[in-house]
């Protein structure tokens, strides 16, 4: 609001009245003034004025506009012109998007924290006869595990290591040779 | 109001509220019976589109007002630019208009003067003014559509009736 606006809030509050937007007790109150003061009088008559010039001029006819609209909307088959369910726009609410986001976080956590290694297979059974093979497959990251796995399984007799077969496999170290028995 | 019955009868219901004011509101602001009407096309196809997203029918009627409005100063805008953009393609060097004084009478007289007063008013003014006296719309639906205060809309169609009022008192235009 200008300064100018707030030094003339009675000429706002009069053309709120012309538009029949003021309070009854507001439009009551300055329905009294306008009887009694002439100079109000004349600055109401002027917005009048104005406004019974915006409404000498009749609006045209928009019947046939409307009508002929109407046809060619309708000439759009209603129901193809409206895209399918699956491609329609959704308004997602962005707390909705933030909620969800800290139940994917708060879910991976947990999994982190609590979930067991995933990498290897079952259990390996113990063979049962001479020259059996069991297979064994674990993550790089746990060579550890596997090794302590492989230390309290009797009756081994031969291990072979077999790398993955991928570009991004890297070799980290040297060899290292592991005593029987660790 | 909310959306009850079918899609179709929701728009039809819809189109048969707003659009007698969104047409008026597009006129007063583009002076063209006929652009007035294409503008209320799009705007109702736009709606098409985006109905389901607008269930409330009394937000459906706020927003394609607002659709029809920002259309109709566009429109106008685009045609400002290209009279400028012509005027410089044929009229260069001289910035006099090639127009005689009769051409010119005739235009101006062709345009009511009430529309050419309406004109000389600011964007931000004579939306409001017109929503007002032609949309037949209150402070508290105008500001909807425009997504200002009541106190703001109330501002500005006093603003906009002073200025009118002194495009009246300096003109030769007939005031009854």
């Amino acid at each position: 609001m200008s300064l100018e606006d707030m030094r003339s809030p009675e000429d706002t509050r009069l053309s709120a009245y012309l538009d029949d937007e003021l309070s009854v007790s507001e439009s009551q109150r300055l329905g009294d003034r306008l009887q009694q003061d002439a100079e109000l009088q004349d600055r109401y008559a002027r917005l009048r004025g104005v406004q019974e010039f915006l409404r000498s001029e009749g609006d045209p006819s928009f019947q046939e506009a409307m009508e002929r609209t109407w046809h060619r909307l309708s000439l759009r088959n209603f129901e193809q012109q409206r895209p399918n369910w699956w491609s329609r726009p959704v308004a997602v609410p962005f707390s909705a998007v933030a909620a969800a986001f800290a139940i994917l976080v708060l879910v991976g956590g947990l999994l982190i924290r609590f979930g067991g290694p995933t990498y290897f297979s079952a259990e390996p059974q113990q063979a049962d006869r001479f020259g059996d093979t069991v297979e064994l497959s674990a993550h790089a990251r746990e060579s550890e595990e596997l090794l302590r796995r492989l230390s309290g399984w009797e009756s081994r007799d031969e291990v072979t290591i077999q790398l993955p077969e991928s570009r991004t496999f890297e070799f980290v170290g040297q060899p290292v040779i592991v005593p029987a028995g660790h | 109001m909310t959306r009850e019955g079918s899609a179709q009868d929701y728009f039809r219901r819809v189109y048969e509220d707003v659009y007698p004011i969104a047409v008026r509101i597009a006129y007063r602001i583009t002076s063209d019976i006929e652009v007035a009407e294409e503008l209320c096309h799009e705007a109702f196809i736009k709606f098409l589109d985006k109905m389901d997203a607008i269930p409330d029918a009394q937000q459906a009627k706020y927003w394609i007002i607002r659709v029809v409005k920002n259309l109709s100063l566009n429109n106008q805008k685009r045609l400002g630019r290209e009279a400028v953009a012509n005027r410089r393609a044929y009229f260069e060097p001289s910035a006099v208009s090639s127009e005689t004084g009769e051409t010119s009478y005739l235009k101006r007289e062709a345009q009511s003067h009430v529309q050419q007063a309406l004109a000389t008013l600011p964007d931000n003014l004579r939306v409001v003014l017109v929503m007002k006296e032609y949309g037949d719309l209150s402070y508290k639906e105008i500001g909807s559509v425009l997504g200002i205060s009541e106190t703001n809309v109330k501002v500005r169609a006093h603003r906009a009736r002073e200025k009118l009022a002194e495009y009246l008192d300096g003109g030769d235009v007939y005031v009854p």
